[in-house]
């Protein structure tokens, strides 16, 4: 069982990394989650989320939604483009079980565009 | 203390440390006469990573604030002389050992004989562990025993590709687990903060032990976590490290060589900083290890200048930090890393430099506007303005697709040492605040 | 009890700004005249913190300075849903009387994290600035390089200066810089609801643009009571994508289906849990998923009132949209510039920008008709009207003071009450609809 993402069902609200944050930290803040938005490309109208998990990331972007395991892909001193991966070393998703919750990110994500499987 | 919010604020307040605040403040003076305190000196120089950062952290936690970062030349050229502790941290064991070269060793040697103390952790460990007679390593033999994760054919990785292996010499260097695990008690006895429980603390590459018979095992390993990654199947990893050491204290000569392959300063990890902290005061304990120069927490003559020029150098290291730390936030998601040496940096790292200065500041603006620390504000400031300019460089170069590994190299070599010069002006400060006064500028015994 | 996970990068969260719950530091005064920023604290008196009616006061007690202000609600930033809305307040060069215009999408929650619980800017500057305001770092920077830059551009300009895409910015076109009435300020690219010309307000100011960023934390009184209680209205929320479910449709199908064969995703504001916000494709195919194809594939449709004036004169969703980006560009209101070219319909992409350029110069003040400024003058029609004018005050001086939308509020069907008791855990304050009204008469009094 992990946090899933469907990237085309996200508004980009941020409640998700919110939600993690708080449960982190307890009070709001985006910066230390262990789920992400992605939206730096906002002329675009891009955006994606992703889960960090202790192996692996889910990416959940426009194009389709997958698991990539650390390590994988990237690419050592220069951008990969838009298709590589970051490696992302901050902490990684519990599934809230340290709190003794349910997941917290997708019990807030009003659009259900974050799942367990 | 600084007010640290959120999580590591709440591991910071943690109780299990309560014992040890303070504790070198008496320890070793019985109470008579004057207080003295522990001078301990960090290692920042080169192969040192960023966890050198979670040494000075805890050492703040615990009430010392007599803190000096010492690159290989310092320690080369007699440094360590007048101090009580050695704190190594993680990185890159290669380059510290040829950094340090065979004087350093002579000199760390020379410190831990003469009754100092060496903690290493990671590569720190890594570093002065006797193992196999391995150039540029042997000089440093301090420990008497070797590392178990070491083969000459490891099995291929499920994960974790990129911090899998290292060379070691014919062999490699594996990790078979990466992240949190449980550690146990060892031949030491009564160390508090195990009380009956196992203490987690996070391995990130570290040396899983083969104690030697004269060793005292400070922690075994006793299980592992959900919460890592695990690159062997968890079975065998559990087969390897299980039940093995995973800390040592080693005497030698009128000193004390503490290894552990997990980080045990890790600031979200209360109780195993406990179990470092507790092989720090037993060393103390012994009489003949700590403040060994007795130099008295005393009262000395600084310069007092100029309140609102300090204030404004403060407020303009505000500013870059600020900006640096803003740009560093939006490199995270980026999908690259460098390898410097042998060790992976991830972009994470820049803003971790950085918050360890940002969340210092408010008390550096308290105090730096009456005690002015001299010329080191004016290096602060434009060393920080640099930065900010070195990591807008760095996305730039990321985001255009080019190579970005000198930019990289640039800027986390000028973050480790201007989070030193921060941190040294931070515990001067704090040092400061202690006494009362400014403090005398430092002698060499 | 939580636990945390361990992290190479294990950094303290965030601090160093001083926060009290719900809000940071000071009021900001920035003297544009003078190239000055001060800090001074807020009027104890008001016990609700800096929200928009203690803005109000400052608003009329700096009048003779023409005052611009900026701020955010009581519970801006946080998990409490739709809390995405900031404020702008100035006097309009329409109605001559202070006027307040959203800051929604992610700009008004970064300015709470900006650093500055309220930011008052008087006088004129003598040239071309922007305002970077960051972590509590106010910092006026030389526009000149942007000048007569369209949003867009000044937008990627200023995130490329300061190396970071996540900054929100507010920003003015030529249009503005012109202090035509029918000025608006654009947030990052898109359209605002500044329907009351601040934008020509920050162009008499030589003011460019007001860009924030903060990597800060906010705290509740009661964190746990506060989230759980978040947590605990979400079942009773719509979650609706589009904009139909809080207007009136564009005739048979509505707006949605007007707009349908563009759309491409739909976009939230920070925390609403409904995304009223369109992004619609016209420069390549709206299908197209990836991020590598076109720069600029389109727009965010973001004023529903634009999208109607425009529909229901007969133009096509995409000249309508041409219209709307080019809008956006120039810094017009979106709102009142669609009533005004709505009647001739045009389709080629030259038409609509000589239509749009028309739009640019002086202007006769251009409230539509039945939409004018609510009652009390300062809140303008920037969507289409969804209640009675009273009501629509009602909502909107509650929605101000928590920091919550106003069209979510009039709209979800979210108990008021719900919303006012938050206010208690937030930040230990009882409010009800009697107790906002009188905050409002206060500053107005």
């Amino acid at each position: 069982m992990r946090v899933k993402v469907k990237p085309l069902e996200c508004t980009g609200c941020a409640l998700c990394e919110l939600a993690c944050g708080y449960h982190r930290d307890e009070a709001f803040s985006m910066i230390s989650s262990s789920v992400m938005l992605y939206r730096a490309e906002e002329k675009k109208g891009y955006m994606g989320v992703i889960v960090k998990t202790a192996e692996d990331l889910f990416i959940g972007k426009p194009e389709g939604a997958a698991a990539m395991k650390l390590g994988e892909l990237q690419k050592e001193g220069a951008s990969g483009g838009a298709s590589a991966k970051p490696i992302l070393v901050r902490e990684a998703c519990d599934m809230c079980e340290s709190a003794g919750l349910e997941p917290q990110c997708v019990a807030i994500c009003p659009q259900k565009a974050l799942y367990l499987e | 203390m600084i007010t640290v919010r959120g999580r590591l604020g709440k591991a910071a307040r943690d109780p299990v440390l309560e014992r040890y605040r303070g504790a070198f403040l008496s320890a070793g003076s019985c109470g008579r006469g004057p207080v003295f305190y522990p001078r301990v000196a960090i290692y920042t120089g080169a192969g040192a990573s960023h966890s050198w950062i979670w040494f000075a952290d805890l050492m703040e936690r615990m009430g010392l604030y007599d803190v000096t970062f010492m690159v290989e030349s310092d320690i080369s050229s007699g440094g360590l002389d007048a101090f009580d502790f050695l704190l190594v941290g993680g990185g890159d064991t290669y380059a510290m050992a040829e950094g340090l070269g065979r004087e350093g060793a002579r000199a760390i040697l020379r410190f831990v004989g003469g009754g100092g103390l060496y903690l290493g952790s990671c590569a720190g460990a890594y570093l002065v562990l006797t193992g196999v007679d391995l150039e540029p390593f042997t000089p440093f033999n301090l420990v008497r025993g070797g590392m178990l994760n070491v083969m000459p054919d490891p099995p291929e990785p499920r994960c974790l590709e990129h911090k899998y292996l290292a060379r070691y010499g014919e062999e490699w260097v594996f990790h078979p687990v990466y992240g949190e695990v449980e550690l146990g008690p060892g031949g030491v006895g009564g160390v508090p903060c195990f009380d009956g429980a196992t203490v987690r603390a996070p391995l990130f590459g570290g040396p899983v032990i083969e104690e030697a018979s004269n060793d005292e095992v400070l922690a075994r390993f006793a299980g592992l976590s959900g919460r890592a990654a695990f690159p062997w199947p968890r079975n065998d990893a559990l087969q390897l490290v299980n039940g093995r050491a995973a800390a040592v204290v080693s005497a030698f000569g009128e000193g004390t060589a503490v290894v552990s392959g997990p980080h045990l300063e890790h600031p979200l990890f209360p109780r195993a900083n406990a179990l470092g902290a507790e092989a720090l005061l037993r060393h103390c304990s012994r009489g003949s290890g700590w403040a060994r120069e007795r130099r008295p927490i005393g009262r000395g003559g600084g310069e007092q200048v100029d309140g609102e020029e300090a204030a404004r150098l403060v407020q303009e290291v505000k500013r870059q930090v600020s900006n640096a730390r803003i740009v560093a936030f939006g490199l995270e998601k980026m999908p690259v890393t460098w390898r410097i040496g042998l060790k992976v940096w991830e972009p994470e790292k820049v803003r971790m430099f950085l918050d360890y200065a940002w969340c210092r500041l408010p008390f550096v603006a308290q105090r730096a506007a009456s005690v002015h620390p001299g010329g080191q504000l004016e290096h602060l400031a434009g060393g920080y303005r640099a930065v900010t300019d070195l990591a807008r460089s760095l996305k730039t170069r990321i985001e255009s697709g080019e190579d970005s590994q000198a930019e990289a190299e640039s800027l986390l070599g000028t973050l480790k040492e201007l989070t030193a010069a921060f941190l040294s002006v931070y515990f001067k400060l704090r040092l400061e605040e202690r006494t009362g006064l400014p403090e005398k500028p430092r002698t060499s015994r | 009890m939580r636990r945390n996970l361990p992290s190479e990068s294990a950094v303290p969260g965030v601090m160093g700004v001083v926060m009290d719950f719900m809000y940071y530091g000071d009021i900001l005064v920035v003297d544009l005249e003078a190239g000055t920023t001060e800090e001074v604290e807020i009027d104890e008196a008001w016990e609700a913190g800096p929200v928009l009616p203690a803005a109000l006061e400052l608003f009329d007690k700096h009048a003779q300075d023409d005052p611009l202000l900026f701020g955010s609600g009581i519970l801006t930033g946080t998990t409490a849903p739709a809390s995405c809305l900031g404020f702008a307040l100035g006097a309009s060069p329409i109605t001559g009387g202070p006027a307040v215009a959203p800051l929604n999408l992610f700009a008004g929650a970064e300015m709470k994290l900006s650093g500055f619980s309220m930011v008052l800017i008087k006088g004129n500057s003598p040239g071309p600035v922007y305002l970077w305001l960051h972590d509590g770092v106010a910092d006026l920077v030389d526009a000149s390089r942007i000048t007569g830059k369209d949003t867009w551009q000044t937008c990627d300009a200023v995130r490329d200066e300061m190396g970071e895409q996540l900054i929100q910015v507010i920003s003015i076109g030529p249009v503005g810089e012109a202090k035509s009435d029918l000025a608006s300020f654009s947030i990052n690219y898109w359209g605002s609801g500044d329907n009351a010309a601040l934008g020509a307000l920050m162009g008499a100011k030589n003011l460019k643009a007001v860009a924030l960023r903060g990597l800060g934390m906010i705290d509740a009184e009661d964190p746990e009571e506060f989230y759980n209680r978040t947590m605990g209205l979400l079942p009773g929320l719509p979650s609706e994508k589009s904009f139909d479910w809080a207007f009136e449709g564009l005739g048979e199908g509505g707006l949605d289906a007007w707009l349908g064969p563009l759309v491409h995703r739909y976009r939230s504001c920070f925390a609403c849990p409904c995304a009223c916000n369109t992004f619609v494709k016209y420069n390549e195919d709206p299908a197209v998923m990836g991020s590598d194809g076109v720069q600029e594939p389109g727009l965010m449709v973001t004023n529903p009132a634009a999208a109607l004036w425009l529909g229901q004169g007969g133009w096509s969703p995409e000249g309508a949209s041409r219209a709307m980006e080019a809008m956006a560009r120039a810094g017009v209101d979106v709102v009142r510039g669609s009533r005004e070219i709505s009647a001739e319909p045009l389709e080629a992409p030259g038409e609509i920008a000589a239509a749009v350029e028309a739009l640019t110069g002086p202007a006769e003040a251009a409230w539509p008709p039945g939409e004018g400024p609510a009652e009390g003058g300062i809140f303008g029609p920037w969507t289409p009207p969804s209640s009675s004018g009273d009501r629509w005050l009602e909502v909107n001086r509650a929605a101000y003071v928590l920091g919550v939308c106003p069209l979510f509020l009039a709209a979800s069907g979210v108990e008021r009450e719900d919303l006012l008791e938050l206010c208690v855990p937030a930040a230990g304050i009882k409010l009800d609809a009697g107790g906002i009204k009188e905050m409002f008469d206060r500053a107005r009094a």
